[in-house]
């Protein structure tokens, strides 16, 4: 073993390393979307601010059909169609308003889908469907056998682990894992790249009106509308305590001359982090209190057979689209039986 | 008392959260005492500047009165048996001092508004900044909390920062007002200066209190009925 190998395979170093990459790599996600979009970009990613593009005009249905037959052909079919599909959609942002605002949040959003998959599948993709898909793995870093427990990608045979030689049944990094994370990477991005331009261009009463003539029942429907609605909600609600918390005198970035100063700063941090997180809660459940109220005293339920006040019809151009996606979900699944076109099954 | 108007948006809230260390500047220094409140620590700030905000649910953290009290001053480093005497005497000040076991979260509007008052006003700040301080209060006990403030400033020799949109306060009881719009400051001057400048600047989202048309009205304009009183 060489030098530089004895000192990146020392049992300390080799279990820092491994644990570093295995606790870092969503809080590095985390840290990338909240510095990138931040807080207020959060709370827009679930508003819809109007518009006057053929989007807006679009049935709500054919809309949530475009989600829906996106996510589907993206799971069926090989990545570089998924690929072509995510940038379609990308494309059709550009019939939104407010294009650059949009881009500053959905940018850092597949930006993050792409380095949190990337970095889940370098780790995680099992050995056998990383040889079937690209004939040889190649390791990067070995891990401790004992994260093997955890489910990590390990071989079944004897492989070549750089400055460490030839080990039986290494477990660790492979450049395979992460290319096939970045590959993987365009189905979910499609798929959320779709729910976004649905979100964005939609507005909330309207999706429910699709949902329950689509014959989804009306309760459901409006729970997952609020669902999605008290998502900005929850994050305001976040941000002002967080700066209430601060107001308060808390501080939440470590303080302290001395490490043990600086670790009993954090812990307090983290108490108070939690103590907030109960205000948070409080917050959104009185909010809730106030939906349901609100909910009883406009009727909510009274009739049996609900009038609109404002109606969705299916027009030329819906009928136009809906016609293109059904295409598109037929062309996914002759391709998905295409060898070379379809997607590989996980477990080869 | 100093106070800042402005439309929703104008950037009121920001720089209240920068003057109480909450943000820190991306350009420029704000400095309250000599002292930047955004580099100093926790206990420091709220020594220095008390923020009252104006949901005080979003301020509570503890499951009683007592606990939220006895948090600010354990932050301010207050130890031991008088943390508990100190804060039964802050409860009292307030006439809160009967719910000192109850949970804040279950308390009337009046009753929070009071309790997050406490929760501030336990650390002593020389300058508080108080956001809509009698929002949701009836008019008779928004007068008491904003009576019981200015006794509480001159005894303490606090400076207060109040930030509204109810103009018959800002008028009865502000010196100086600062308008700002747009993200600046762009007036300044005594109530009466602002209340004339604003109805030629409609956008500026400042509406002036009958009792200032009433005494424009007979040659004397007047921000309040106590201004008024001031000079007859």
């Amino acid at each position: 073993m060489s030098e530089l190998g004895a000192i990146l395979y020392n049992p300390a170093v080799n279990w820092t390393i491994a644990l570093v990459y295995l606790l870092w790599g969503p809080a590095l996600v985390i840290y990338l979307i909240f510095k990138l979009i931040g807080f207020r970009g959060y709370m827009s990613l679930f508003r819809y601010a109007g518009g006057s593009t053929f989007l807006y005009r679009l049935d709500p249905r054919v809309k949530i059909l475009l989600s829906i037959v996106v996510t589907t052909v993206a799971a069926m079919t090989v990545w570089w169609i998924s690929a072509i599909i995510f940038i379609a959609v990308m494309a059709l942002y550009a019939f939104t308003t407010n294009v650059g605002e949009k881009m500053r949040i959905v940018v850092p959003l597949v930006l993050a889908s792409f380095i949190g998959t990337a970095w889940a599948q370098s780790i995680i993709a099992p050995y056998s469907y990383l040889v079937y898909d690209f004939g040889q793995v190649h390791f990067i870093y070995a891990f401790p056998q004992a994260l093997s427990a955890l489910g990590l990608t390990q071989a079944n045979e004897t492989a070549y682990v750089p400055f460490l030689g030839y080990v039986e049944n290494p477990v660790g990094l492979t450049w395979e894992g992460i290319i096939y994370g970045l590959q993987i990477t365009f189905r979910a991005v499609a798929a959320i790249a779709s729910g976004l331009l649905l979100i964005f261009t939609t507005q909330p009463s309207d999706i429910l009106t699709a949902l329950e003539k689509s014959g989804l029942p009306i309760e459901l429907g409006f729970t997952l509308l609020l669902a999605v609605s008290s998502v900005p909600k929850v994050l305001e609600a976040s941000m002002t305590t967080l700066n209430a918390l601060k107001a308060r005198g808390v501080d939440l970035r470590p303080r302290g001359g001395t490490p043990f100063a600086a670790i009993a700063s954090i812990g307090s941090s983290i108490k108070y982090v939690l103590l907030a997180l109960v205000t948070i809660v409080v917050l959104t459940v009185k909010d809730a209190g106030q939906i349901a109220i609100a909910a009883e005293v406009r009727g909510f339920r009274a009739s049996r057979h609900r009038t609109y006040y404002r109606d969705i019809k299916m027009g030329r151009a819906d009928y136009i689209a809906l016609g293109l996606l059904l295409a598109l979900l037929a062309l996914g699944i002759y391709l998905s039986g295409v060898p070379g076109f379809g997607a590989i099954p996980y477990n080869p | 008392m100093v106070s800042v108007v402005g439309p929703n948006g104008s950037g009121k809230s920001t720089l209240m959260y920068l003057m109480a260390g909450i943000y820190s500047p991306t350009s420029g220094s704000i400095e309250i005492a000599g002292k930047p409140p955004a580099s100093l620590s926790g206990g420091e700030r709220i020594r220095l500047v008390g923020y009252v905000f104006q949901n005080p649910d979003q301020m509570f953290l503890n499951t009683t009165v007592r606990a939220e009290i006895e948090m600010t001053l354990k932050l301010t480093g207050v130890r031991g048996r008088v943390l508990g005497r100190l804060a039964q005497e802050i409860a009292k000040e307030l006439g809160i001092d009967k719910l000192l076991d109850k949970s804040p979260h279950k308390l009337s509007v009046g009753q929070r508004r009071l309790a997050s008052l406490a929760a501030v006003l336990a650390a002593r700040p020389k300058v508080l900044i108080l956001d809509e301080p009698t929002r949701g209060l009836d008019r008779e006990t928004a007068e008491n909390v904003m009576r019981y403030l200015m006794d509480l400033k001159r005894e303490r020799e606090m400076t207060v920062v109040l930030v509204s949109h109810d103009m018959r306060q800002v008028g009865d009881y502000s010196q100086l007002v600062y308008v700002m719009y747009d993200g600046r400051v762009i007036f300044r001057g005594t109530p009466e200066e602002v209340f004339a400048e604003a109805e030629k600047h409609k956008e500026w989202g400042v509406d002036p209190p009958q009792v200032y048309y009433a005494t424009k009205a007979l040659g004397k304009p007047a921000a309040s009925l106590r201004r008024v009183k001031a000079y007859v």
